[in-house]
């Protein structure tokens, strides 16, 4: 297993390669533990090979429209809809699927707390959300990369993931900033001034452990079970911060990209949203991360696109009005043609015998299945990459869902995750196989 | 039902735990009979209607999660929801008898948790009551909140310990925002100088030619007309010359009178980010809707705090937007619609009360600071100190006119044929100047980055020369300051035990042991003794403490050793009430009356509760207790329809808030019944109100108390426009939504969630069939009707009023052929649609009209009011949501309030003074 950091990636396509930016003499990040993604004595799931891989999830909060994207045909030699003729090139390396949801997730665009979560009733009072996919991945292999996981939202707040207890993770919105995290280096006078911030956060939290130890003993069993959060948490972040003086005190991967710069423009989702896929791909291509998460939030504003004049949200509630569905379809295809992009950029780069697409996993989709309506069910789904035999629309009933976290698990597995259960799952997708 | 002793049979397999559960109680009470026979039908033995079974029902109460898994139980058989119409039905009777066997059951096993453990989980701060609690230590105006991820809710309060959660990521963003909310707070440079600074329109600060055709502006000679509000109309470019220099408070001063209009307008005073493409990221801030009520020039002051990188912003956006056509004709010259006259607007500041600012001096007072030489700032506004290069005002520029030409004849009068060559002329003279500069053959005054650096980098409406020929400052960097001073104690580690030794009591709300403060101390001088900086090694001592289990948790959910358990004590109820009434830490009155033990006096505590509610800072408490309440918090949610609620603009989205905010505060100053809650004959609105209400004029932006005629339908927060339009989308409303809503905020009965698998009912925006035509077969299908015929009822009496909070009798519709047509200002986008039909029947038969009547059925119950009023102030006060053990409590509190008449400024008294209050 511990080959996969040996070689560098290599790229079969020269003119993708400039694209992509990358120093790509330069070898691997070493990595800080030279173990496999899961502990070893871990049962191989029929879906994982053992092969590294990653993961990213992008949710479009605002839908796509589905008349525009559901194939009429399923099976491998589907006909492609309008939207999807826009990533035709790549027909062999994903899958469309129509008919998933998570059951029991409603409540309009709140369900976008529990795309990968799945947890019931977003919008209820009483609502607690738990792990989302993407995190209890990186809680698995977070630890082998600079950063256990990114997690982006393009334009404003929020994002897809969620900690174990339910708490939101703010997304970072900020392009240029996560890449001077990643890729810039700091002078030898910079890192050592980062490792003692970083120790001096350490020393607090160790402090504050202490106090918390101290109050612990005389609390009753509920208020220590939810104070056993605070403590944990304390003891995370602790160990985190022993954990990223090791990483800075390594040298950052070079690439031969300047700093992108930050869309100021909140109108902007696709443009935003393109900045961040190409900040993953580099992040996966020098192996700083292996997880990543997205949330494109369209906004209220017109966004700056030919061809539309009124603001995405309000298009969104088109109620079927000629106009303003022609003036989605245009923002719509757009964030298939980034997506497009950003897949070729993966399908560029090798990793030994594979392409890192076949090695990533990218689920592109949205909590909405109508968001004129703001249904939940009926969701707009696509997995590329991670080496499935792609190729085909896996329709399942418009009437009875089959549960998206059933994909999800599929994915934990190709991940090498021996994990057979996930939100509402109720196995693996039926269809997909790798 | 099937075979009665069938049914038995099986529950006594499948039930053992339940019967457990209710065995010992008298045969009487016995709540086996009732469930076996209503009951196991469809949740026993296999079936599962719902996914709820008997089975699951845990039989041992002492967990917490146990007896919420009953509470579910007996509230639907409590409110008549179960068992469903059309299975057999419980005489009334025997559903008395049920309810009241589980719910003394359930409140024997909940007090029994009390008594031991307290009725709250442990609490922590949620992020509001973190940035003002760090704001009023810190005596600091903080902005960190947002730095902290979003707190989970229950029943729509953000102070129930057992939502709030805690994470790696909360942790990590707390100590990012005690780093800002420490860089907020101190200052190492010398006393910055106020400036005070006039711009104006006409002269350094002028418009951009760019937008001259369209722009809804004109200049005249002691000013600029504005006619439309901000959007699209780049008014907000205006002022983009100054940007605040430092956090501090400012004095704003703007001379303007009214154009063309008999009506007041208001001039809306925002700060924001800068320029034209300006982002939303950064965040709006409104400062005042400023009232311009007189076509004399009149000058309108505010003062306030403001923040360094903020500029500001200043337009009329009561008035509908609107661009004029690029014609070349200038047809502002000719238009005689509303507008405001901007004649200046002068700002003052920073005004500082103190050098160093008072949260250094909280945080390193006393430690001196040496200078650091050689570093020096500069004045982000300098630009403004000297002459424009191309003086705007046509008076200073002679010589770019033609002699003998009035360049007022062709900014204020009408364009005639000669005045359009000298336009072209003059914008030609204009343009030869602008390449020069980018040539590099003209020197302009001072350099201008973004424009001279890289010209052919400039997207499309980047900034381009202003009317007077100096280029706004679109990109302009953010105001760094250097710090020129640095500290440098006389005895680090002795300053350093003085200032966290004096920081920890007022940080922990409670006097700290000597052992404990000697940790935090030895803390810092272990950093001190690594080397790092003073200021580097306090910083992670503050850390430390803010960090603290001290701080972050509310000290009434800890525990207190050697005290009474089951009450708090002086400081922890000195917490209580201020994190209540101030939604902030105890100021030193109250904690000087919490170590003398005499604030759980009844008297002192008394006069306490009032002078916190006369203090500003129970504005806290009005703004965060309705914003969760009534889910005012979510008032920016939706962005109404203006195509649909061309009504809509900035000033009324403030009015609205403004209204239900002074309305609950003029509750509690006059003592009022809490049914004014449901009904009153009063409403607190201002001007725009009033016209937006269809009631008699009323002057000013600030609320006036106004009577209601008899007839009308406003009265009582329901139908205040801000819940009004929190409770709608925006473009539509419904009535299940607003239903809903209506039984959990205002009645205090919750309905269910709808049963897995129902798609909500979805307007037809066509209009063919209004909402209340589909919501029929709520009534004929009977697995919605138990409780649609609950929900429905408030909703359709609230469908007379629209997204906006506006009464309406019919619905509007788009009008499809001008959607997506440019430029029609004046003409409605909308069409009358199908009327409204408000009246309805509620679910015992009674039949309504409207909401009138339906308020004076509710309001007939004050005794249920109350009930919902202290069970909300409870939950946000207390941080725990209240259950069946507090009942009797609860209707003491209610009892003692009817003594006075239901006031509610008494309800807040009895709340306070209460045993639930007090219990951990």
């Amino acid at each position: 297993m511990t080959r996969i950091h040996q070689k560098p990636m290599t790229t079969h396509r020269r003119q993708m390669l400039r694209g992509a930016g990358v120093a790509l003499a330069l070898p691997w990040l070493p990595s800080l533990r030279r173990k496999p993604a899961v502990a070893d004595e871990r049962r191989l799931l029929p879906e994982s090979d053992g092969k590294p891989r990653r993961m990213v999830f992008i949710c479009n909060n605002l839908g796509l429209h589905m008349p525009n994207f559901v194939p009429s045909d399923s099976g491998f030699g589907y006909t492609a809809s309008p939207y999807l003729r826009v990533l035709d090139e790549l027909r062999d390396k994903y899958t469309v699927f129509s008919g998933t949801s998570h059951p029991h997730v409603d409540g309009g665009h709140a369900a976008e707390k529990s795309f990968l979560t799945a947890v019931p009733h977003p919008g209820s009072g009483s609502f607690r959300n738990s792990i989302s996919v993407d995190q209890l991945v990186a809680e698995q292999v977070g630890n082998r990369t600079r950063i256990p996981s990114l997690v982006l939202s393009a334009n404003g707040g929020g994002s897809l993931s969620w900690t174990r207890g339910g708490v939101p993770i703010p997304g970072e919105t900020s392009p240029s900033r996560v890449f001077r995290r990643l890729f810039t280096p700091g002078s030898p006078e910079e890192v050592k001034q980062q490792v003692t911030r970083l120790r001096q956060g350490a020393s607090v939290m160790d402090m504050v452990l202490g106090e918390a130890k101290r109050l612990k003993k005389s609390l009753s069993r509920d208020d220590r079970d939810k104070f056993e959060e605070y403590t944990t948490s304390v003891r995370q972040v602790e160990r985190e911060m022993v954990r990223r003086q090791q990483w800075e005190k390594q040298p950052k991967p070079r690439v031969d990209q300047p700093v992108p710069v930050d869309i100021r423009d909140q109108a902007d989702t696709i443009g935003t949203s393109k900045l961040m896929y190409e900040l993953i791909a580099l992040a996966l291509q020098t192996d700083s991360t292996r997880i990543a998460s997205v949330l494109s939030v369209g906004f209220f504003a017109v966004p700056p696109i030919e061809g539309v004049t009124e603001g995405y949200h309000t298009l969104s509630h088109h109620g079927l009005a000629k106009d303003k569905l022609a003036q989605l379809a245009v923002i719509e295809k757009e964030h298939l043609g980034i997506l497009r992009d950003f897949l070729f950029k993966l399908e560029s780069t090798t990793e030994e015998e594979d392409t890192l697409l076949d090695r990533t996993m990218v689920l592109f989709g949205s909590d909405l299945g109508n968001a004129s309506s703001h249904n939940n069910t009926n969701l707009p789904i696509v997995l590329a990459g991670g080496g499935f035999k792609h190729g085909q629309h896996l329709a399942f009933d418009q009437a009875n869902n089959e549960p998206l976290s059933n994909l999800y698990v599929t994915m934990l597995q190709r991940m090498g995750l021996p994990v057979e259960r996930f939100g509402s799952s109720t196995g693996r997708i039926r269809g997909l196989e790798a | 039902m099937t075979n009665g002793r069938h049914v038995v049979l099986r529950l006594a397999n499948g039930l053992a735990g339940l019967i457990l559960v209710v065995s010992t109680l008298a045969h009487a009470d016995d709540p086996r009979q009732f469930l076996s026979r209503y009951c196991a039908d469809c949740h026993a033995d296999g079936a599962n209607e719902g996914e709820f079974t008997l089975e699951s029902l845990p039989s041992d109460l002492a967990a917490i999660a146990h007896l919420d898994s009953w509470q579910p139980v007996l509230e639907r058989i409590e409110t008549d929801i179960m068992p469903p119409h059309d299975a057999e039905q419980p005489t009334v009777e025997e559903r008395d008898q049920v309810v009241r066997a589980l719910k003394s059951r359930i409140a024997a096993a909940q007090k029994k948790r009390q008594t031991k453990f307290g009725r709250v989980t442990v609490r922590r701060l949620n992020a509001r009551e973190f940035e003002n609690t760090l704001s009023d230590i810190l005596r600091t105006e903080l902005d960190v909140a947002d730095l902290l991820p979003e707190d989970a809710t229950s029943q729509g309060f953000s102070t129930v310990g057992a939502t709030l959660n805690v994470s790696s990521v909360q942790m990590e963003a707390y100590m990012t925002a005690i780093d800002a909310a420490i860089d907020q707070s101190i200052s190492l440079t010398e006393r910055p100088e106020k400036q005070t600074f006039r711009l104006s329109l006409l002269n350094n600060h002028g418009y951009m030619v760019t937008y001259r055709d369209q722009h809804p502006a004109l200049p005249v000679v002691d000013g600029m007309n504005l006619y439309a509000t901000e959007a699209m109309s780049h008014h907000h470019a205006l002022w983009g010359h100054y940007v605040v220099p430092r956090d501090g408070r400012y004095r704003i001063r703007v001379s303007a009178y009214t154009v063309n209009s008999k009506q007041p307008i208001a001039l809306t005073l925002r700060a924001g980010g800068n320029g034209h493409k300006e982002s939303l990221r950064v965040k709006h801030e409104l400062l005042e809707h400023l009232e311009i009520s007189s076509a004399e020039p009149t000058v309108h002051e505010w003062t306030g705090h403001l923040k360094r990188g903020h500029y500001l912003h200043l337009y009329p956006s009561e008035l509908p937007k609107r661009r004029f056509p690029k014609n070349g004709q200038y047809e502002q010259v000719k238009w005689r619609g509303p507008g405001v006259c901007v004649q200046w607007m002068e700002v003052e500041g920073p005004i500082l009360d103190a050098w160093p600012p008072a949260g250094q001096e909280v945080l390193f007072g006393g430690v001196k600071r040496t200078p650091i030489k050689g570093i020096q700032n500069s004045d982000p506004n300098a630009q403004l100190h000297s002459r424009p290069l191309i003086p705007a005002d046509p008076r200073d520029r002679q010589s770019d006119w033609p002699p003998g030409v009035n360049p007022w004849k062709l900014l204020a009068g009408p364009l005639n044929h000669e005045a359009q060559f000298i336009a072209r002329d003059y914008s030609q003279r204009r343009q030869k100047i602008i390449d020069l500069i980018l040539a590099g053959k003209h020197q302009p005054a001072k350099p201008l980055p973004d424009y001279v650096a890289a010209p052919h980098h400039l997207p499309i409406g980047s900034p381009l020369p202003t009317y007077g020929g100096e280029p706004i400052y679109k990109d302009a960097p953010f105001p760094t300051i250097l710090r020129t001073q640095a500290f440098a104690p006389a005895d680090a580690k002795a300053e350093a035990e003085r200032l966290i030794k004096r920081m920890l009591p007022i940080a922990f709300r409670q006097p700290v042991k000597e052992a404990a403060a000697d940790r935090y101390v030895a803390l810092v001088h272990r950093w001190i003794d690594e080397g790092v900086s003073f200021e580097s090694a306090m910083r992670t001592g503050y850390k430390a403490i803010f960090t603290s289990p001290r701080f972050l948790f509310h000290q009434s959910t800890l525990p207190t050793p050697s005290e009474d358990p089951s009450t708090i004590n002086d400081f922890a109820l000195a917490e209580r009430l201020s994190y209540f009434l101030w939604n902030s830490t105890p100021d030193a009155e109250l904690r000087k009356l919490a170590r003398q033990n005499r604030l759980s006096q009844h008297d002192v505590l008394r006069e306490q509760t009032e002078r916190m509610l006369r203090d500003p800072r129970s504005e806290r408490f009005i703004e965060d207790f309705l914003g969760q309440w009534l889910d005012l918090h979510e008032i920016n949610f939706t962005s109404p329809d203006l195509n649909l609620y061309p009504e809509y603009d900035p000033v009324l989205h403030w009015s609205m808030l403004h209204e239900s905010q002074s309305f609950f505060r003029h509750l509690i100053e006059e003592d009022l019944p809490a049914r004014n809650l449901i009904r009153s004959d009063f409403v607190t609105i201002n001007r725009r109100l009033a016209t937006h209400y269809g009631l008699p004029t009323v002057e000013g932006m600030k609320a006036s108390v106004v009577e209601l005629p008899k007839d009308s339908v406003r009265g009582g927060v329901m139908t205040q426009a801000a819940v009004l339009k929190v409770t709608a989308n925006g473009t539509n409303t419904s009535p299940v939504i607003r239903g809903v809503w209506v039984l959990e905020r205002i009645l205090g009965k919750p309905s269910p969630p709808p049963p897995p698998g129902v798609p909500a009912v979805e307007p037809d925006i066509r209009g063919a069939v209004t909402i209340r035509q589909q919501l029929e077969k709520h009534r004929s299908d009977t697995a919605c009707a138990s409780c649609h015929a609950r929900i429905d009822p408030p909703g359709v009496a609230l469908e007379s009023f629209d997204p906006v909070g506006r009464f309406r009798e019919n619905y509007r519709v788009l009008n499809q052929e001008l959607i997506g047509v440019k430029r029609v200002v004046d003409q409605p986008r909308y069409q009358t649609g199908l009327p409204v039909d408000s009246s309805y029947l509620l679910s015992d038969g009674t039949t309504f009209q409207d909401i009138r009547e339906l308020k004076a059925i509710y309001a007939k119950d004050e005794f249920a009011i109350t009930r919902m009023l202290v069970d909300r102030l409870l939950v946000y006060s207390t941080g725990a949501t209240t259950t069946v053990a507090d009942e009797d409590e609860i209707l003491k509190i209610i009892e003692r309030s009817a003594e006075d008449e239901f006031g509610v400024r008494s309800i807040i008294h009895h709340v306070i003074q209460s045993r639930l209050f007090r219990i951990p």
